[in-house]
């Protein structure tokens, strides 16, 4: 079930968080398991199997690891550990790239071959990862292994994070699982950031997604250069809107129910290099990449060659996490160049222009790279970016074209606005302004529940969007 | 894990708010009976879901539920009123589900993409009848749609439907049967009410309009009846509107009763026995109150008149004609509407065995470009004929 359904908002939360209330603390892990498998076995039973599966496989590897790791059989350590990643990654391979491992293997061959494998389980990529950051932290020595299988099982299958991650690294929540402070602040402040991710990912992504399905509805062959930027702005800004949102409502959930977890979007809109942008945008996946596959591979502590043959490897396998298509690999072949060549080649260069430029640039860059993201082959893909470019199509602005710019520009502007860094200095300055004219206490009494007020608003707003669009589904849920 | 929210100064304002908003939802949709049928959005709603093994396991339990929830939420209309607000009236998104949002109230449909090759045969199986009745008076109108005639209304840049200019190509395509275009006299009266706000189809004085010009090629005087208007609704919420989801606005419709009253009897092919009148007031207090005229959409109508005058119609149509035929009422003893969406019999068998001596087409643009039945209804007979 997708956090933003009805369904979810409306009595799975509500129930949740009054059960959670209800529940003394020895018991609440249990409660959130049972609501997790709950909220698995929702959207499809053998999904929870699976899963199920997942986790007691990975809680004896653990253990073995840890006892192997306190023995000191370095060998037969590594030899568990490579044959506990590559069962899950197997797992995620099958489910996810055996079609498309087939069919390229076939098409390479020149035979025909039709496999069905049964439905993507949800939350696969985000669980297996999970996993994977368990055994790799245990292996290393970085954290214990969890004894209670219940614990353990919460770690992989916790609710708000299951479907869409974040990937949250075992080290930065097992000590969570059995200590974490329930204080008001954090269950007010998850509340906040759950509508505020709700409101990102119905209504303005939801606004944002008519303006891009308008032009994906469009012959790409028949585009003019407003029509392919209008499509091209609109995706970047919802895909930001959509899986930011998403992200905020993952955190915001596991602060109500006690779990501090990183954020996994900063303004990466706002960065002035791709170098920046990847530090500011799905940062969970991007921190999982570094710890356990480009460090582990040495890193840039190594010649150049090599360090670019690191980078390159997790590039590829960045780009194919998205997805089992080959613009994915084309997208994270993209950014590897930039990121190399910002690294290597503009290293002085790019400190001397201006940082609003930088920023800018960089928003370009991955507008650019959304494009080939959002294709459905690499075909589509060539002929879109031609057309953003004026190439064919139907030059520089065609009736289509302007109709969703014309419609779209107040709408577009809003989201770059929102997208940045602004609202939130705003508010911010707001905050240090009433501070500073009535005093600090007086300002937070009154701030309370005018910020509840506004965010009631929003909540309703959210709510309109749910029920009228009932269609709509979780961008990076297909990931 | 410890509760100390009683310690900090913070308050749980927000998540107080967000429990009491959920949940007062949650109990007044509990307490609002199921609805089965939705007059705004003009469907039926989902009802409790039912539990299947099959349905846990693949998840479709869980899609029947959310399914039940968003169609028996609470004032669920006021909700995507209020959605459309924000999509609309803040964001500036003019086109819903397919359709314009237009300036002053007006919803026109965005005009279908159609085959060309299914339109030629259509056209040819057209040509084949008329060369085949040729003692039968014919004729045919292809009515243009709200958005090639109200391009004034239209929102800014919308797609330019390129009717008008295929109205004439068809017509021009034509052979042995008369032909009227409409589009110019609809252009110079586009600044009235031709059409629906709420509706793709024309209002009833749009059809007036339509009928002065079908006249001549009928051999009948339109000014030989006056009529009078009767306005029958000042609240028709059309399909339109169900649509895009914008209700603001709600039309009228008039009917015009020619003056001097001819007796008719309204035999409706799927339904036994006569009605004394075309018009079914009982429509007017459902959602579908177009259906005044005649009761919506049927295989085959017929109307027996004491007009007098020998002539029997055959009117080959979509639902735009459903209006019309109140002008017709007092020139024709018979008049037989063929719906060829809904209708399996043949032209051949109809108009021989009906005497047929007048043959109107009559149709909206978009309908006649898109809808394949009408060749299945000519060819067909024509075809079996021929065999």
């Amino acid at each position: 079930m997708p956090l933003s359904e009805l369904f979810f908002v409306f009595i799975f939360l509500p129930a949740a968080i009054i059960l959670y209330r209800l529940t003394p603390d020895r018991l609440r892990n249990a409660l959130l398991l049972l609501l997790s498998l709950f909220f698995i076995a929702w959207g499809s039973l053998s999904d929870v199997i699976l899963i199920a599966l997942c986790i007691a496989f990975n809680y004896f590897t653990a253990l073995e690891l840890d006892h192997l790791r306190r023995s000191d059989s370095r060998i037969l350590k590594k030899l568990v550990l490579f044959s506990g990643i590559a069962v899950n990654a197997g797992m995620l391979i099958f489910f996810k790239y055996f079609v498309f491992l087939i069919n390229n293997v076939c098409a390479v061959i020149g035979t025909e071959f039709s496999f069905t494998v049964p439905k993507v389980p949800v939350g696969i990529s985000f669980f297996t990862f999970s996993a994977i950051s368990c055994l790799c932290d245990v292996a290393k020595g970085d954290e214990n292994a969890v004894r209670n299988p219940l614990d353990f099982a919460l770690y992989i299958a916790f609710f708000a994070k299951i479907t869409s991650g974040p990937i949250v690294k075992f080290r930065d929540m097992a000590r969570q699982l059995n200590d974490r402070a329930m204080t008001a602040e954090l269950t007010e402040s998850g509340m906040k950031l759950f509508i505020i991710g709700l409101s990102k990912k119905v209504i303005m992504a939801g606004c944002l997604g008519f303006l891009f399905d308008g032009i994906k509805a469009q012959d790409p062959a028949s585009l003019s250069v407003a029509g392919a930027w209008t499509g091209a702005l609109a995706y970047s800004l919802m895909l930001y809107y959509d899986f930011s949102g998403y992200s905020d409502m993952a955190i915001g959930l596991g602060k109500i129910f006690g779990f501090s977890f990183a954020k996994n979007f900063d303004h990466p809109y706002s960065s002035v290099s791709m170098t920046d942008f990847w530090r500011r945008w799905h940062i969970s996946l991007g921190a999982w990449f570094r710890d356990y596959v480009y460090i582990p591979l040495g890193g840039s502590r190594v010649g150049r060659a090599r360090n670019i043959f690191n980078l390159s490897v997790v590039w590829l396998l960045t780009g194919l996490w998205h997805g089992a298509n080959w613009t994915f690999v084309v997208w994270g072949i993209y950014h590897l160049l930039l990121l190399l060549l910002e690294k290597f080649v503009l290293k002085g260069l790019l400190d001397r222009i201006p940082s609003l430029l930088r920023a800018a640039m960089t928003f370009l860059l991955a507008v650019i790279g959304w494009t080939v993201f959002f294709s459905d082959n690499i075909a589509y893909a060539g002929s879109y970016l031609l057309r953003m470019i004026g190439i064919g199509g139907s030059g520089l602005a065609d009736r289509t074209g302007l109709f969703y710019l014309n419609g779209g520009v107040f709408l577009l502007v809003c989201a770059i606005i929102g997208a940045t860094s602004l609202p939130s200095a705003a508010l911010g300055k707001l905050d240090r302004l009433m501070e500073r004219r009535i005093d600090k206490r007086a300002a937070a009494q009154l701030m309370q529940p005018v910020t509840a007020l506004l965010l009631a608003l929003l909540m309703l707003g959210c709510t309109a969007f749910m029920i009228s669009d009932t269609v709509s589904s979780f961008l990076y849920a297909q990931f | 894990m410890k509760d100390n929210h009683q310690s900090k100064k913070t308050l749980l304002w927000t998540t107080c708010m967000f429990l009491c908003i959920v949940i007062c939802f949650d109990i007044v949709s509990l307490i609002i009976p199921d609805r089965q049928f939705s007059e705004t959005e003009n469907r039926m709603l989902a009802g409790p879901p039912e539990i299947t093994g099959e349905g846990l396991i693949d998840g479709g339990f869980g899609e029947d539920t959310a399914k039940y929830l968003s169609d028996q939420f609470a004032y669920r209309d006021t909700w995507a009123s209020m959605s459309f607000f924000v999509r609309h009236t803040i964001f500036h998104q003019n086109e819903m589900n397919g359709v314009y949002i237009g300036s002053d109230g007006y919803l026109m449909l965005i005009p279908s993409e159609y085959d060309p090759d299914a339109l030629r045969q259509k056209l040819d199986a057209v040509n084949l009848v008329a060369k085949k009745y040729i003692h039968v008076n014919q004729c045919i109108s292809v009515i243009p749609n709200a958005a090639a005639i109200m391009r004034n209304k239209l929102p800014e840049y919308a797609r330019k439907s390129g009717q008008i200019q295929k109205i004439r190509e068809i017509n021009d395509s034509l052979h042995g049967i008369k032909t009227c275009d409409v589009s110019g006299t609809f252009r110079q009266h586009r600044d009235e009410e031709l059409y629906y706000h709420t509706d793709h189809i024309w209002t009833t004085y749009g059809a007036y309009l339509a009928f002065r010009e079908i006249a001549p090629m009928l051999h009948i005087d339109p000014d030989s009846f006056s009529y009078t208007i009767q306005r029958v609704s000042e609240s028709f919420d059309g399909t339109l509107a169900s649509k895009s989801g914008c209700h603001q606005y709600k039309d009228v419709i008039e009917i015009y009763a020619p003056k001097k009253e001819t007796p008719v009897s309204v035999h409706y092919s799927e339904i036994d026995g006569m009605k004394g009148t075309i018009y079914e007031s009982s429509f007017l207090s459902t959602k579908d109150q177009y259906a005044v005229f005649l009761g919506g959409n049927h295989p085959m109508v017929t109307i027996r008149t004491t007009a007098g005058t020998d002539r029997t119609l055959l009117l080959i149509k979509d639902s735009y004609a459903n209006c019309f035929v109140q002008f017709l009422l007092p020139y024709f003893d018979q008049i037989i509407l063929i719906d060829p969406r809904y209708c399996f019999d043949t032209v051949d068998m109809i108009i021989t065995q009906n005497d047929v001596t007048d043959l109107l087409y009559l149709y909206n643009a978009d309908t006649f470009m898109t809808d394949t039945s009408l060749t299945d209804f000519l060819t067909f007979s024509s075809s079996q004929d021929e065999e």
